[in-house]
């Protein structure tokens, strides 16, 4: 008759309770080499980190600042891409838009409820650079901008003091302006604040009467917001001075909720308004905040991926620098895994034990590895401009995860040639 | 056998012989020494991908500035380059320069010698047509008959006009690529007649297709002699001078013409030695210049990244190191009782980590020349160059000199009468 | 050899030698004024109990240590004087060690085993080569010379750590326990080559507890305490 011998059952927290505290052991009687394998993986979590929180910190500065131009707005230009730049040349023979085509819009479409029109003005008129002169101050990095009366209003512009246009000035083509913040630095000095309405601002020889100034803007990219240099001058003023200048941007809100509606109807004015036949294609431009940001993320996303594979590798390295810690201890310590074997270990329990193993060193590495990136991060919040520490818990997560992937991957093989010897043999092995 | 001090020769170390007990201590241990190498190929391969990348880079934008420019041409014109400026200094030498004119062409080209070969262009935006064909949005260039030696204009049929028909102001053009789709889709071009503005010139040279440059299109030119220009348009306000080194054989050619072409322009304009140039030269470096500039960003923003990976490999390489140094402490104990110094042993380990980490580069370096084989298949153009691999692998020597150096210290730390009674 | 030595002049002279150990907290005195001279051609048994010192001695005279105080001279030159590197030279040229556990490189040849003083002596390629050879065939494993240590038997490997000692032609042969992990009657043979090469003129110092080893030598010097408490003629 067969009799079984009862198999002890030990419990797998037991189990794993003792791999760790096999593991600590021998983290313990070879202090520099753990070191090592950690450092390894420590470097590489930081350069993952730090690559992620950059790359983040930049996506959402500028999505900020496309988002600061209104999010329930229809952007509507002649040309696409940015307004600033030089047409292409399949687009170089549009017309601009007509500044009242905003207003028509407001009234056929109602999904639209208001309409603001932005006139650009390029830097260099007639031979001549813009600059603004306010006493001994210059700034020629000013952005000149007419803008109507509404447009504040429609952006959702915040003031840090003074008022925007009023529809008087704006009909009367009053010589008032709207500054940014950053000019109004440059002009007034930086703690001027209210100081600096009403005072004076000359451009091209003819002075401007300074009645709002704008906050800081939050977005940017690399902490350069270009929004704050911006002059604004109302839109009948702008067509008076700087006649030859007609590009116009249409600012659209739409209605709570109704954007998509808001696009298509806009659309089928413009066309009109265009007197586009029903075959042509249009002949200008429509976006929303979102859209230009789904264009950079998309754009974005190669570089990002490029990048942070580049930074992946030295994760993967680190990885490299476990595994070969982990082979080195499997042949160091067969005799005392035949001894183990011997002892009633089974072959589960000894590769448990090493994965266990590797899996510690590489946790404690990813743990450092963030610690130390978080540490990185509030530091470079000091140097660079508009930086924001952000290290979010799905970044903590994410490596913490990859640091334990790489720890099981890399003790695999190991453990399995551990778990895999002969008990007798291992038992003979020289000691190495 | 020594009878006093000075006979005494300390063992010189043989660098020769470190190298060989370096590479048996590779022989002795492949896999772990294998791994360390891989390590060091990882990151060694990371570096090398990046330089050639940012080498492509730029060589896609000299190529481009060539075909837009003329690799060697430099520009010498009131403003060269306005983007490149800030406004206020725009503005200032908008004021301060004096305009171009044909006669200062004619004074440059009589003190030109050898050395220097001028051509002047003034554009404008036209509107072209052949027939009942129009083509709105052209770029007219008035140019002076040396340019086809000054550029590569790729003629692809017929002629650039020559110096007679400048003199005469015949009025002949050269059509870019797009005008001759849009105007002449059916026909041959050359004989026949295009109006601008008003006027008709005859077709006399077609030019191939070269693309874009930063965005603009080259091909929709159309070239005609500068006097023809002035007199359909009148005389242009300023030209823009576009010159090169006749013979480019000498490798400061460049360099000396437009030397030449600087001093010519101050004598013309009278200015004495201390007074700043009022007028722009632009060589062709700087016009390469700011694509030059964007690639350098990335280097300077890749640059970190590899060489952390460098580290952790130069991490891993020690570890390997540090192993190897303690498993072998008995034999280090044997080969220091036999004679051999403390600088013999470090060489001796410092000797295994160089040759790990000479063969992960080598090894690195292997996989970059398949892979920039792979990309240049598919249609890229890159380049592996000598230097990149010199580089790369003295890198990498010089990461198994850094990973070796604390744990060969410790092996000369070894106490020998410890050692050998260690079991 | 030592043959430009000046007779009567000794190959090796301690004098009033001390070797003091921290361990911890406490001083152990292993070596306690010790006096020695030894001539050449000399055939000397160091005796004594685990913790006599003898392990010490030994060490001091092989140059792998150097004395608290006192001096120790070698063929002239005073060794306590010495810089590391010095030593190493010295060791290098002057002293022949055999180990109990003979320590040969694993995985390597016979050959390249006896080279290995000589490749530290900076000799050529083919030098080396011709040297090793000699000292190989010399103890009598002429046809051994390809074979790995770890494909010899024990004997064979002390006959090639043996033959590594004598291959610089050193002016002393240190040993120590040379038979200790070998069976009986390759401890013979192992003995038999030692007298064989005192016979033919080396200097042979042997360091062991055994008195049947010991009776090889011409002369036993016996230690306890740090002291040296015999040093009797035996042959």
């Amino acid at each position: 008759m067969k009799t079984r011998t009862p198999v002890p059952h030990v419990h797998w927290r037991d189990s794993v309770g003792s791999s760790l505290l096999l593991a600590a052991e021998s983290m313990r009687a070879n202090p520099g080499r753990a070191a090592l394998a950690v450092i390894g993986i420590v470097i590489g979590i930081v350069t993952v980190s730090l690559v992620a929180t950059v790359l983040v910190n930049v996506r959402n500065q500028v999505a900020l600042l496309f988002r600061e131009l209104g999010t329930d707005n229809v952007f509507a230009f002649h040309l696409s891409g940015d307004p600033y730049s030089p047409a292409s040349d399949e687009e170089a023979r549009r017309q601009p838009l007509d500044r009242r085509f905003g207003d028509v819009i407001a009234r056929e479409s109602d999904a639209v409820e208001g309409a603001a029109a932005q006139i650009l003005i390029p830097s260099v008129v007639n031979g001549r650079a813009l600059s603004a002169r306010a006493g001994s101050a210059v700034s020629d990095t000013v952005l000149v901008e007419g803008a109507s009366a509404s447009f504040f209003d429609i952006v959702g512009a915040e003031f840090a003091h003074g008022r925007p246009f009023t529809d008087l000035e704006d009909r009367a083509a009053a010589r008032v302006a709207v500054v940014g913040s950053s000019l109004s630095s440059a002009l007034f000095g930086s703690g001027a604040g209210e100081a600096a309405l009403g005072r004076e601002v000359y451009l091209l020889g003819e002075p401007y009467s300074v009645v709002g100034v704008l906050a800081q803007r939050r977005g940017g990219f690399f902490g350069e917001n270009r929004q704050d240099s911006v002059m604004a001058i109302p839109a009948a003023t702008a067509r008076r001075r700087f006649p030859d200048s007609d590009a116009t941007v249409l600012y659209l809100r739409a209605a709570a909720g109704r954007l998509q509606s808001a696009q298509t109807e806009i659309e089928t004015v413009l066309r009109r308004l265009r007197r586009l036949g029903p075959d042509e294609p249009n002949d200008f431009n429509l976006s929303t905040s979102e859209q230009i940001i789904g264009t950079f993320d998309r754009v974005g996303a190669g570089i990002a991926l490029a990048t942070i594979g580049l930074a992946a590798v030295s994760l993967l390295i680190g990885g490299i620098g476990i595994a070969n810690v982990m082979i080195i201890a499997v042949t160091e310590r067969t005799r005392e895994i035949g001894l183990r074997m011997s002892l009633g270990a089974r072959r589960q329990d000894v590769l448990r034990q090493f994965l266990i193993e590797s899996v510690l060193l590489s946790l404690l590495g990813g743990a450092c590895g963030l610690a130390v990136a978080a540490l990185l991060t509030a530091l470079l919040t000091l140097v660079l401009p508009g930086f924001r520490p952000v290290l979010p818990l799905w970044a903590v997560a994410f490596g913490l995860g990859s640091s334990c992937l790489t720890g099981i991957l890399a003790g695999y093989l190991p453990a399995r040639q551990a778990a895999g010897m002969d008990p007798v043999e291992a038992l003979r092995h020289e000691a190495a | 056998m020594v009878t006093d001090r000075r006979a005494l020769r300390p063992g010189r170390v043989s660098l020769i012989e470190a190298a060989r007990e370096g590479v048996g201590a590779v022989k002795t241990h492949p896999v772990r020494a294998l791994l360390a190498g891989l390590a060091i190929a990882a990151a060694v391969a990371t570096i090398a991908i990046v330089v050639v990348a940012l080498d492509g880079i730029s060589r896609f934008a000299r190529t481009n500035a060539a075909r837009a420019f003329g690799s060697e041409t430099f520009v010498l014109a009131k403003v060269a380059a306005p983007g490149q400026i800030s406004r206020r200094e725009l503005e200032r030498r908008l004021e301060r320069n004096p305009n171009i004119r044909r006669a200062d062409l004619r004074f440059l080209d009589r003190w030109a010698g050898d050395r220097v070969i001028y051509g002047a262009t003034v554009n404008r935006r036209v509107e072209v047509a052949a027939g009942s064909r129009r083509y709105d949005g052209a770029s007219l260039i008035g140019a002076s008959a040396e340019l086809a030696g000054i550029r590569d204009l790729a003629i692809e049929r017929g002629r650039f006009f020559t110096r007679q028909e400048e003199i005469q102001a015949r009025q002949v053009a050269v059509l870019g690529a797009i005008l001759v789709e849009e105007l002449f889709p059916a026909v041959d071009p050359l004989g026949r007649t295009v109006r601008i503005a008003g006027r008709g010139f005859e077709v006399i040279g077609l030019q191939e297709r070269q693309g874009n440059v930063a965005g603009s299109s080259l091909d929709r030119n159309v070239w005609i002699p500068l006097p023809a220009y002035e007199r359909a348009f009148g005389a242009p306000e300023t030209l823009q001078i576009q010159a090169r080194a006749p013979r480019l054989d000498q490798p400061a050619a460049t360099g000396e013409a437009e030397g030449r072409a600087r001093t010519s322009m101050r004598a013309r304009h009278q200015l004495g030695p201390g007074e700043e140039d009022d007028f722009d030269i632009l060589s062709p470096d700087a016009a390469r210049g700011f694509v030059q500039s964007l690639s350098e960003r990335i280097g300077v923003a890749a640059a970190p990244i590899s060489v952390m990976a460098l580290l952790a490999a130069i991490v891993v390489v020690a570890n390997t190191i540090l192993v190897s140094v303690t498993q072998r402490t008995r034999e280090i104990g044997v080969r220091r009782a036999v004679g051999a110094s403390r600088a013999q042993i470090l060489s001796e380990i410092l000797a295994e980590s160089v040759a790990i980490a000479f063969l992960g580069g080598l090894g690195g370096v292997l996989v970059v020349y398949t892979l920039v084989g792979i990309a240049n298949r598919a249609g890229l153009d890159l380049q592996l160059g000598f230097s990149t691999v010199a580089w790369s692998l003295l890198a990498a020597c010089a990461s198994g000199l850094l990973a070796g150096w604390f744990p060969a210290r410790r092996a000369t730390r070894i106490v020998v009468v410890d050692a050998l009674r260690a079991e | 050899m030592s043959d430009n030595i000046s007779p009567g002049a000794e190959l090796l002279e301690l004098h009033d030698v001390h070797k003091v150990y921290q361990v911890g907290s406490e001083e152990v005195r292993a070596l306690d004024g010790v006096d020695l001279s030894v001539s050449p051609g000399e055939y000397l048994a160091i005796m004594g109990a685990s913790g006599s010192g003898k392990s010490t001695l030994m060490n001091l005279l092989g140059c792998l240590d150097t004395p608290s105080s006192g001096s120790y001279r070698l063929n002239g030159v005073a060794v306590e004087a010495l810089s590391d590197e010095e030593l190493a030279a010295i060791r290098n040229q002057e002293i022949g060690f055999v180990f109990q556990t003979f320590n040969l490189l694993a995985r390597t040849t016979a050959l390249s085993n006896v080279e290995l003083p000589l490749v530290y002596a900076g000799l050529s390629k083919k030098e080396r080569g011709r040297k090793a050879e000699r000292a190989l065939e010399r103890v009598g494993l002429g046809d051994r010379m390809a074979h790995r240590s770890n494909e010899l038997s024990g004997g064979q490997r002390q006959r090639v750590a043996v033959a590594r000692a004598l291959v610089n032609e050193p002016s002393i042969l240190l040993a120590d326990e040379p038979t200790g992990n070998l069976d009986s009657t390759t401890s013979g043979e192992i003995m038999e080559l030692f007298d064989q090469l005192n016979r033919s003129g080396n200097t042979v110092i042997l360091v062991t507890h055994e008195d049947d080893l010991a009776a090889h030598a011409h002369r036993t010097v016996t230690l306890r305490d740090g002291k040296i408490i015999s040093d009797k003629k035996t042959q």
